[in-house]
């Protein structure tokens, strides 16, 4: 970058250092010091460009909570050499500029947790976490590039109110944070300055500018849009990280990440050293409504079992009994109650030679279970040949089960090889019925379609409940239940409104057969390619088509526990390593398009070689040491729970 | 050892960006197999990373004198060259494991570290005690001619330990290495070359290059039974450190040159996942996104090798390939591999164990000659004849390259209808009956006399059927006995 001919085309605020004193001063030299020679100030010379603008991720026309991380963003622009980013929010206070740089500056260390940062955990990052390139603590970097667009800053344009003449104004009514990006393109937003633009911006939009300098001179980019939300989301999502390796894993963990920052702290991590003795897998961490108190997930082979986790407390169980197919799988706590609902899956796995799908995970059986936390007995909920029950849910006031269910072929009721069912996998197809529960006697009732996805040509997986119990949320694809690995996988709602029928009852009573795939809608046709607002078919169902990709999959969705946010994986970014992505979900129950975790470095998910598993949104951080599951898991044997 | 370091380097990762390291830094040790790592990128030019080695094993060396007080006069001289010895036995002693399942940054990470240790011993005695030694990289010999023969001799008996290590405990070492470098150079000539110089050795892993090496230079249908197929022990280790027969060394090799892309996807994915971010898995996972046109994935792989050092050969071939399917349909590898690519699709576990020409035994439909060719030779391969003969259909009134006449005749007896398929397979059909004449004896004991009939008859099939992969044959026989659809490998 070419310091003097950058600095030429930038003018900075005359009045800048009279007016601010001596504390812009200093922050002056901190600028020139540390900012080196990225540009904080929009240029006035520059011609604009009618180029796409193509940034990573790209976060255009989005809709974000108003307390998420910066969207650090990488502009992707060959000819340019260096970049500015004008966010602006549309209709603020024209006085009022971004940075909380004075306050919180290069200088001073060992800033404490942020107020709005709840039960962050007590634990500090370890030094290696992958998201932390920087160092744990994103506040001790020194000489940030955004650093000194504070209210003060030198180069910060709107400090000044005779500055027409040298500073673009962006629709004269606001004061924008001004953010500069070397020759790599990426930003590097500071978060205290994001948060209170992000404040600032609640209920509003934020305009983004972006200008690249070429060789023949500045160029402007068309203008887009973020909107920001007036509702937050939970602050901390779990997840699972592992190389979408197929049958092998090695080293793997469940991560959580303080999505109001970039922190990210393991929950649990794996042995990291090979080991025969040692080598487990972990799976399937779980939740109890949105809250860490109670949680739970599995450790397979050496150390096997569930851990149960409550509060800072754990230990391992296990789900073993001639009865149950394997042990517990997909789970599912009570929202209330301490009662987990888990599948139970005998689940095998094929890779395709040339089909556009590479892998196809398939059940050979699968049943129901019903945990008891408090007493270490498990029972069977549902257990029959001729369908499998996968994927249960509760609804969030556990007064019922959803899960889904397929019938099993009749010609592969008998004894058959494992071929065979391979074989069948694209006439596997799961509807999504649920039960209702009964609290006192923890019996359920007769099940009922919800779902008739079959009857569409269909199959659906991971059925979630809205928090107001209002949309049933799933992923319907073509065939299966292991959607994440399938192109035509998209995220669908069913609004769960009751019938006049329910609502006068009060309680749901299905007519039809429990376990028929006929029902009355069945005869419906097959829904055709939806269009983006996304109508409502005739049996409720439709696709939240903002959000979805447009043939790439998109599973393991979550609810926000105020509803009105959705976070699922999709491997929609690089076609392998799946993402995670966030939409809004507005009070009229459309989804919006969704965007990619922010992450610090806004090229970090394009060089990171692990999936996303299972995105898990929980309202305060586990509570759980690591020291504590390990010991768990490596030195205690797990309880045999109690079959019923 | 120049070889294996740079086949090493295929198989290690080395970035500044560390969160692609971040299951090694949390390794016991992961510090030092990074540094190990990054002095192993040297290794992309062999002689620049030879001079690296060299220099640390002299100044170590010379190191070692100088903290030990070894005077050029005394007779503990030798001591001196003990260490640099004892890692260059250790090194060869690991042959393979060097590499394969293991950590590839191990050995040179030990040399820095012993090094640097000797380096830091040296300056705290040369800061105290400097004065008192003389620090002289190369101190004046002051003994006789006959002292430093002595010397002299003695080193060289030292080097003669890895070096018989090498020769006598993993004679296939150098040769399978060279033929890694060669594949790296896509030079099949040059692994011809290597195979038949070495043909008495009988290795998997040999004979697997050299089955790729004549799938792209045309000549799979004539000179594939050159060498032995009876493949002897390899040592080399598994994960957790038990024996292992060396498959991972080949397999996703033989699988990409054998058209089988999502196998050879899978593979790679597998290494990926048991060794972290390696450059032989992310080439691979390049090459096969590019075939399978999906840009985003070759784009992320090729950011992935940016982070690296001295990879740009590879990302300026690749990357143009990105977004423009004309290129990749234009390169004259993946034009030779699409012929062999499955037209039908089937699971994995439907086709049989992995033959070192990839999993095409049971190959139905081909979209090419060159794929009905390498059914052929993997059915003449695996001795599955019924197979073969199902297969030769399509050659039916034309006549075969030399190999599959040579099989079509070892089934003459069983079928004769086949001379009125193929009349021109009279001359082979004298020359088989010799075969069998003069070899009556010597079949009924084939272990026995498998051995010392190969110079007399490498390359010609009968000899195989009867005579070659015989505990592969016998395995085979076994498993069909027992009910098994396994095939050979």
């Amino acid at each position: 970058m070419n310091l003097n001919n950058s600095l030429s085309q930038i003018h900075f605020t005359p009045s800048l250092i009279g007016r601010a004193g001596g504390e812009s001063l200093f922050l002056l030299l901190l600028f020139l010091v540390g900012c080196g020679n990225k540009p904080q100030a929009v240029p006035v010379e520059y011609s604009e460009t009618t180029d796409s603008l193509v940034i990573y991720p790209d976060y255009r026309e989005v809709v974000v909570p108003p307390n998420i991380a910066p969207l650090n963003f990488m502009l992707c622009d060959e000819e340019a050499s260096e970049a500015v980013v004008a966010f602006e929010v549309d209709g603020a206070d024209a006085n009022k500029a971004y940075g909380a740089n004075k306050a919180y500056g290069p200088n001073e260390p060992n800033r404490p947790n942020e107020p709005n940062e709840p039960n962050r955990p007590n634990r500090p990052n370890a030094p290696n976490e992958p998201n932390s390139p920087n160092g744990p603590n994103e506040h001790n970097r020194p000489n940030a590039p955004n650093g000194s667009n504070g209210p003060n800053s030198p180069n910060s344009p709107n400090d000044s109110n005779d500055s027409n003449e040298s500073i673009e104004s962006h629709g004269g009514s606001c004061a924008p944070l001004i953010v500069g990006a070397g020759a790599d393109g990426k930003l590097d937003i500071d978060t205290l300055v994001w948060r209170q633009l992000l404040a600032d911006a609640k209920g509003r939009t934020l305009s983004v500018t972006v200008y690249a300098h070429r060789p023949a001179g500045w160029v402007r980019y068309q203008p887009f849009s973020i909107t920001v939300a007036e509702e937050e989301i939970d602050p901390f999502l779990s997840y699972r990280l592992i190389e979408p390796g197929y049958e092998l894993y090695r080293q793997l963990g469940i991560y959580q990440r303080n999505l109001t920052n970039f922190d990210e702290m393991a929950v649990y991590e794996n042995n990291r050293a090979f080991s025969n003795e040692d080598n487990h897998c972990i799976n399937c961490h779980n939740y109890q409504a949105y809250d860490t108190e109670r949680m739970l997930f599995h450790v397979r082979a050496a150390h096997g079992g569930t851990v149960i986790i409550h509060g800072t407390e754990a230990h391992k169980v296990a789900m073993k009994h001639d009865s149950i197919l394997t042990s517990g799988v997909y789970p599912s706590w009570h929202p209330t109650m301490p009662l987990v609902a888990f599948s139970t899956n005998k689940t095998g796995q094929v890779f395709h030679m040339l089909h556009p799908e590479k892998i196809e995970v398939l059940d050979e059986a699968s049943d129901l279970l019903l945990y008891d936390a408090d007493k270490n007995t498990v029972r069977h909920i549902l257990h029959t040949k001729e369908t499998m029950e996968t994927f249960p849910c509760w609804a969030p006031d556990g007064s019922r089960l959803y899960y889904c269910c397929a019938q099993v072929p009749p010609s592969l009721l008998g004894e058959h090889h494992p071929i065979d069912m391979a074989l069948r996998y694209d006439s596997l197809l799961y509807d999504i019925y649920s039960m209702p529960f009964d609290p006192a006697t923890r019996t359920f009732g007769e099940p009922r379609l919800e779902v008739d996805a079959s009857g569409m040509g269909k199959s659906t997986s991971v059925p979630r409940i809205s928090p107001d119990g209002r949309y049933l949320l799933f992923t319907l694809g073509d065939y299966g239940q292991f959607h994440i690995w399938h192109r035509s996988s998209d995220l669908w709602v069913k609004e769960l409104t009751p019938t006049a029928e329910e609502a006068k009852k009060g309680e749901a009573v299905s007519s039809m057969s429990p376990m028929s795939p006929i029902g009355p809608m069945s005869s419906m046709s097959p829904i055709g390619p939806m269009s983006p607002i996304s109508p409502i078919s005739p049996m409720g169902l439709r696709p939240l088509t903002a959000a979805n990709s447009a043939e790439w999959p998109d599973s393991y969705h979550t609810w926000s526990s105020n509803g009105r946010w959705i976070v699922f994986a999709s491997r929609r970014d690089d076609h392998n390593y799946s993402r995670v992505f966030i939409a809004y979900f507005d009070r009229e129950g459309q989804a919006h398009r969704a965007f990619m975790l922010p992450q610090r470095d806004p090229q970090y998910n394009t060089l990171l070689l692990k999936s996303y598993n299972v995105p898990e949104l929980t309202k305060r951080a586990v509570q759980v040491s690591h020291e504590t599951l390990r010991h768990v898991i490596y030195h205690t044997e797990a309880d045999n729970a109690r079959y019923e | 050892m120049g070889d294996s370091f740079r086949v090493a380097r295929e198989y290690s990762f080395f970035t500044f960006y560390k969160p692609l390291l971040h299951g090694l830094w949390q390794q016991p040790f992961g510090h030092l197999w990074i540094v190990g790592r990054a002095l192993l990128t040297l290794y992309r030019w062999p002689l620049a990373g030879g001079l690296m080695v060299a220099l640390l094993l002299a100044c170590g060396t010379w190191l070692v004198a100088y903290c030990l007080r070894l005077r050029p006069d005394s007779r503990w001289r030798p001591l001196s060259y003990l260490p640099a010895v004892a890692w260059m036995t250790w090194v060869a002693w690991m042959g393979l494991d060097l590499y394969y399942h293991s950590e590839p940054g191990c050995a040179l990470g030990v040399l820095f570290i012993g090094f640097f240790v000797l380096a830091i011993d040296a300056f705290v005695i040369w800061t105290f005690k400097g004065k008192s030694r003389r620090l002289s990289p190369c101190p004046p010999y002051e003994g006789g001619s006959g002292h430093l023969s002595g010397e002299s001799v003695l080193l060289l008996f030292l080097l003669l330990i890895p070096f018989a290590l090498t020769t006598f405990r993993h004679p296939y070492q150098r040769p399978f290495m060279r033929m890694q470098v060669q594949l790296l150079n896509e030079d099949w000539e040059g692994i011809v070359e290597t195979a038949h110089a070495h043909d008495a050795l009988s290795y998997r892993p040999l004979a697997a290059n050299y089955a790729i090496a004549l799938v792209h230079n045309g000549h799979l249908t004539d000179a594939f039974f050159d060498i032995r197929l009876d493949y002897d022990t390899l040592y080399t280790h598994n994960y957790g450190g038990g024996s292992d027969i060396g498959t991972g060394l080949y397999l996703t090799d033989c699988d990409y040159h054998a058209g089988l892309f999502r196998t050879a996807t899978h593979h790679a994915m597998e290494h990926l996942t048991m060794h972290g971010p390696t450059l032989f898995s992310l080439k691979h996972l390049t090459r096969l996104a590019l075939l399978d046109y999906d840009w985003p994935l070759a784009r992320k792989y090729l950011a992935v090798l940016r982070q690296t050092f001295f990879e740009s050969d590879f990302i300026e071939r690749y990357e143009p390939m990105v977004e423009h399917p004309e290129l990749v349909e234009a390169d004259p590898v993946f034009r030779q591999l699409r012929l062999t690519e499955p037209v039908a699709d089937s699971f994995e576990s439907q086709y049989q164990e992995p033959a070192f020409l990839g999993y095409s035994a049971t190959l139905l439909a081909g979209r090419s000659q060159q794929a009905l060719m390498e059914s052929l030779m993997a059915c003449l391969y695996s001795k599955r004849m019924p197979d073969f003969l199902m297969r030769c259909e399509p050659l039916v009134g034309t006549v075969p390259p030399r190999t599959i006449a040579e099989g079509l005749v070892t089934q003459v007896v069983k079928n004769p209808q086949i001379l009125q398929a193929f009349p021109q397979l009279q001359m082979n059909v004298q020359m088989y009956q010799n075969f069998i004449r003069n070899n009556a004896e010597a079949i009924k004991d084939r272990p026995a006399n498998a051995r010392r009939l190969f110079d007399e008859y490498k390359g010609y099939y009968p000899y195989y059927y009867f005579f070659g992969n015989l505990k592969a044959t016998r395995k085979r026989d076994d498993q069909e006995h027992a009910g098994s659809k396994a095939g050979v490998n």
